[in-house]
């Protein structure tokens, strides 16, 4: 430091801290709330995505296309319940609607949620009417079922990726320092979440086209493997900080179910036959689950420890 | 009447048109109380801040107490950070004002000499000269590029038109964002109380009505002194040249500029609070080089969203009708 050189007493850098009393505040979430909404958010944009690929480059099964809507809006429902419920003052969560400023993650992402939501819910109107047998198939139905596909492609594509952005866009340094590698890293867990939830419900409840499984199990095993190289590239740029050398158990633990439910999952996924399908989808959906708690967690401790803000902020 | 014009003409930057101060003082050609105790005018379109000179802090937290009173802040548990008289610990949602204890000593006291009668030998024992306790009285710095106003997803912070950052109690919804997003750990959300963010106001209320805010009022030595940005600048930079001269080895933290070589807050465009200090920043429990964080997410969305339409690209083909 040039303008203190004259004088004698000057801390070394990184020497110093306050007592250990953290600089910066951990997030104000309630626990499990917030990893939870990732998960679910992530597996409804997943099962939107896939369902709407296989409409487009795929075989264009309504079995799974009308499984994929359910999935989608069972999924979305419940993760913005946990989202709303989350806030301080849940019921002003409308407040969020009355600006829109792309500079705040969390703003873009209620607006991203709003408009995946919309398409979501037009798609269940839709598929509930012609499951009553009011709406007709045919061309018409299906050019009508492609368009609103299309409609929520990219709010989904948003709705799985930008969580991670809104981890990174922040003062903690273990999300900050990995900017620009969590959103790739959530949209590809939520790929592969939202096609092991297929997955398994077609397992326990098998498709009529017999190719439909076997396609899902393919995706699957390129999704993770995705997510594999993601998740490890991610890592990199974190790795130095102090928190890491300092992992706790627990911790530990939650990092080799991620990364292990993802690695053995793929073999599952490559095997192929039911048993392992339906293995392969349930490592993908607790992997996923497990990975938005290691990533939320190691944030939580990275706030807590000073020299990582030394080590960010410098 | 031209005051509330004035008024007008700065608002739209807060978004809504500010209630016009209680007291027109040219209409009554009054002086501010400000005036009498802080030498300034208090007048909407002008930058106002804090210039906290920390080598005349005596921790006395006179400033701390005063902000409690005024903004009727609940006392903390008593929570004393360890070998200090800090009781306060950090900024909370209650407490806006806080002030560090920094005990440095040069050689850690042979306590097992010390408490051998026979080794007393007077004063020399304690003879330190190095030893020194730095106090800080530290506050939201009302940052020129506010981290906490840019991550705020329901515009519930505002700049006001004293150039201050605001929390608008009514629209806070209690998200918390912005607890992450500031990056000197001062705003924070009463997760136990009324469930929102809560900070320093700068006493807007009290600005509005011609009042120097009550902690730098109350302070016994002016190591807190309110005033116009640029004229505390002036001040603050006339008083590290007097203390370099005197062989201290002062420096201006927030001034905004890249100052000192490896001591920058210019990605936050300079804080409106900003701070003398002697040692580094660290030591303070500052950070040397605060950042912005809404820098990485127009990059972050666009880089998710790419990979997220790639990776569609990849499982689309796996998805092929099988070749048979």
């Amino acid at each position: 430091m040039k303008g203190l050189e004259a004088g004698a007493r000057v801390s070394p850098a990184h020497a110093a801290s306050y007592m250990g009393v953290p600089p910066i505040k951990a997030p104000s979430w309630k626990p499990g709330m917030i990893p939870g909404y990732f998960w679910l958010g992530g597996i409804a944009a997943g099962a939107w995505l896939v369902v709407s690929l296989d409409d487009l480059a795929g075989e264009r099964d309504e079995e799974l296309l009308r499984a994929g809507r359910w999935v989608a809006a069972g999924a979305l429902g419940g993760g913005t319940v946990l989202l709303i419920t989350d806030l301080g003052r849940p019921e002003r969560f409308l407040n969020m609607l009355r600006v829109a400023r792309p500079r705040s993650a969390m703003n873009a992402g209620a607006w991203g949620l709003t408009a995946f939501g919309g398409a979501v819910g037009l798609a269940l109107l839709v598929q509930v009417l012609r499951d009553l047998g009011g709406a007709g198939r045919g061309a018409n139905a299906a050019a009508l079922d492609r368009g609103i596909q299309l409609l929520g492609l990219a709010p989904g594509l948003f709705v799985g990726s930008y969580t991670g952005v809104l981890l990174s866009s922040t003062s903690v340094p273990a999300w900050a320092l990995r900017s620009g590698w969590l959103g790739p890293l959530f949209a590809a867990a939520s790929t592969s979440s939202g096609i092991g939830t297929l997955l398994v419900i077609g397992e326990l409840r098998p498709w009529r086209s017999s190719s439909t499984a076997r396609r899902l199990a393919r995706a699957q095993a390129a999704a993770l493997a995705i997510e594999l190289a993601l998740s490890h590239v991610s890592e990199r740029p974190a790795a130095r900080l102090p928190s890491r050398s300092t992992e706790p158990r627990d911790e530990r633990a939650l990092r080799a179910l991620a990364h292990g439910s993802a690695a053995v999952g793929l073999l599952c996924a490559l095997r192929g036959g039911r048993d392992a399908r339906l293995a392969a989808g349930l490592l993908a959906v607790a992997g996923g689950l497990a990975l938005r708690f290691l990533v939320t967690r190691s944030g939580r401790r990275s706030a807590g420890t000073p020299e990582d803000t030394w080590e960010h902020a410098r | 009447m031209s005051e509330q014009r004035d008024v007008a003409a700065h608002a739209p930057r807060a978004g809504a048109a500010p209630l016009a101060s209680i007291v027109d003082w040219e209409r009554v050609g009054a002086r501010q109380e400000a005036e009498l105790t802080a030498g300034v005018r208090i007048e909407a379109g002008k930058r106002y801040g804090f210039f906290t000179d920390t080598t005349l802090c005596i921790g006395c937290k006179a400033c701390e107490v005063a902000c409690k009173q005024w903004n009727q802040l609940p006392a903390e548990e008593v929570d004393l950070v360890p070998l200090t008289y800090d009781n306060t610990r950090s900024f909370s949602a209650t407490t806006w004002r806080h002030v560090r204890f920094v005990e440095q000593l040069d050689e850690q006291p042979d306590l097992q000499a010390i408490a051998k009668p026979w080794g007393w030998h007077g004063s020399e024992q304690w003879a330190d000269p190095g030893s020194r306790w730095l106090m800080m009285s530290d506050v939201c710095k009302h940052c020129a590029t506010a981290p906490c106003m840019e991550a705020c997803p329901t515009g519930s912070i505002i700049r006001t038109e004293f150039d201050s950052v605001y929390v608008q109690q009514d629209i806070c919804n209690g998200c918390g964002y912005c607890q992450v997003a500031c990056p000197f750990g001062v705003i924070e959300v009463a997760t136990e109380t009324d469930g929102k963010a809560h900070k320093c106001t700068l006493c807007y209320d009290r600005l509005r009505d011609g009042l120097e805010p009550a902690c730098a009022k109350s302070c016994p030595t002016d190591s807190i002194r309110f005033g116009v940005v640029d004229q505390l600048l002036e001040e603050a930079r006339v008083r590290v040249a007097d203390l370099r001269a005197r062989g201290v080895t002062a420096y201006l933290y927030g001034s905004g500029g890249p100052l000192e070589d490896d001591c920058d807050t210019s990605a936050l465009g300079g804080l409106n609070c900003f701070f003398l200090l002697i040692d580094r920043p660290e030591v303070y429990n500052l950070p040397a080089v605060p950042q912005r964080p809404s820098e990485r997410t127009l990059r972050g969305l666009v880089a998710g969203m790419i990979t997220a339409l790639a990776i569609g690209v990849g499982v689309g083909f796996t998805l092929r009708r099988d070749a048979r």
